[in-house]
């Protein structure tokens, strides 16, 4: 699962990239693509829809460039903006029926790792899925961004629009919500 | 704060990486953004904003088109206000402001022969490339979605509306490789892989087609 994230994000939950200090759309895309990509999935965008809400995302990212003044790190930008579409897509799926999640499609293609990694990384996005969803829909975001990409509460507080307090109150319960769902799937798979 | 569980921690550990995007994906999508991109902008409303604006656009030009209508004798010539123009974008060269042409008031009481004196029209818009491309997306979308919930006629019929719509549309190749998962959903069919190979040799979905025109159940 040794997938190398430009980013930087993910390796160790603590280890921040650097902000970005140009507002190139090329460079922006590079470092952070699959920072995007996991957000979005992980905010609960089905797989068969992740390529037109990372399209969107992106699209957002290159027509407003200009307004980003490195006030903010390029992650928490890119999350605000990752949290709307993943919102939007959501709404979309309400408004079509789709209350269940879409089953998955497959991660691989012809340059992915060997079908035991792939297996193991499906089977690991599955439990992990499960246990996000069953996270408030307002909570999760913010269990995301501290639990899984390592961000600091300030900096959940920029990316999510909520106060700072808000944001301790909100993991505290998301990481209720996840041991109940953690304990369930324990229970189920011991 | 309570810390997280060595169970619920050893899980987020494990599927740290797990959402990481196929090496695919960059490219694909890098593709998708810039040719969307490199069409003009579209005004970001949202879509019920949109809908109220577009009412309003046409409730203007229908009033604008009753001004146009000959005006009584005694009246004085009519000229729309500037208030009356449609709104334009602020990000599209601006479009000729639609005027009445005097001609029209000085004829007299009967209604004025478009032949004598055809009012200028404002400039049809371009279609928009961007709108194109959102419209085309969302039926994509729509497909895509009912192919992963397994409704493969409803997926096909979604394509065969993109292909009515957009014969020579921006995501051609994208509708054919939906098309041909769709029919390989129901039987693999590897000649369906190889149909789609040779009408896209270049296209990134060939590897995703060929799997499922061999491996579906």
């Amino acid at each position: 699962m040794a997938v190398t994230d430009a980013s930087g994000a993910g390796h160790s939950p603590r280890a921040m990239p650097p902000a970005v200090s140009t507002h190139d759309f090329d460079a922006l895309y590079e470092a952070h693509f699959d920072f995007v990509w996991r957000s979005l999935r992980r905010l609960g965008v089905a797989p068969s829809q992740l390529d037109d809400a990372a399209q969107e995302v992106f699209v957002v990212v290159h027509r407003r460039l200009g307004d980003f003044e490195g006030r903010s790190s390029a992650k928490t930008w890119l999350f605000g903006i990752a949290l709307r579409v993943a919102k939007d897509v959501r709404r979309w799926n309400f408004r079509k029926n789709r209350h269940e999640p879409l089953p998955d499609e497959p991660l691989a293609d012809a340059s992915s790792p060997d079908p035991h990694t792939l297996a193991e990384r499906r089977e690991a996005a599955r439990a992990l899925d499960r246990c996000l969803a069953a996270i408030a829909d307002d909570r999760r975001p913010v269990f995301v961004l501290m639990e899984l990409e390592g961000m600091t509460a300030p900096e959940v507080s920029e990316a999510t629009g909520v106060p700072l307090n808000t944001v301790y109150s909100r993991l505290r319960l998301a990481r209720a919500e996840f041991e109940r769902e953690v304990a369930r799937l324990r229970s189920q798979h011991p | 704060m309570t810390e997280l569980s060595p169970d619920a921690r050893s899980l987020l550990d494990a599927g740290r990486h797990a959402h990481d995007p196929p090496p695919s994906a960059r490219h694909r999508v890098r593709a998708r953004v810039l040719a969307e991109v490199a069409a003009p902008p579209r005004p970001s409303l949202p879509r019920p904003l949109a809908l109220v604006a577009l009412a309003v656009v046409v409730a203007l030009l229908a009033a604008l088109a009753l001004r146009r209508t000959p005006a009584p004798t005694s009246a004085p010539p009519v000229t729309p206000a500037p208030t009356l123009a449609p709104p334009q974008r602020t990000d599209a060269p601006p479009a000729p402001v639609p005027t009445v042409s005097p001609a029209i008031t000085a004829v007299p009481t009967v209604a004025p022969a478009p032949v004598v004196a055809p009012p200028q029209r404002p400039a049809r818009p371009a279609p928009d490339r961007t709108d194109t491309l959102a419209a085309e997306l969302r039926l994509l979308r729509e497909a895509r979605a009912q192919l992963a919930s397994h409704d493969v006629s409803g997926a096909l019929a979604t394509l065969d509306q993109h292909a009515r719509r957009f014969a020579h549309g921006q995501l051609t190749e994208e509708r054919e490789a939906v098309r041909s998962l769709a029919r390989c959903a129901t039987r693999p069919d590897p000649s369906e892989a190889d149909r789609f190979a040779r009408a896209w040799p270049a296209s990134p979905s060939i590897a995703r087609v060929r799997r499922a025109c061999t491996d579906a159940p």
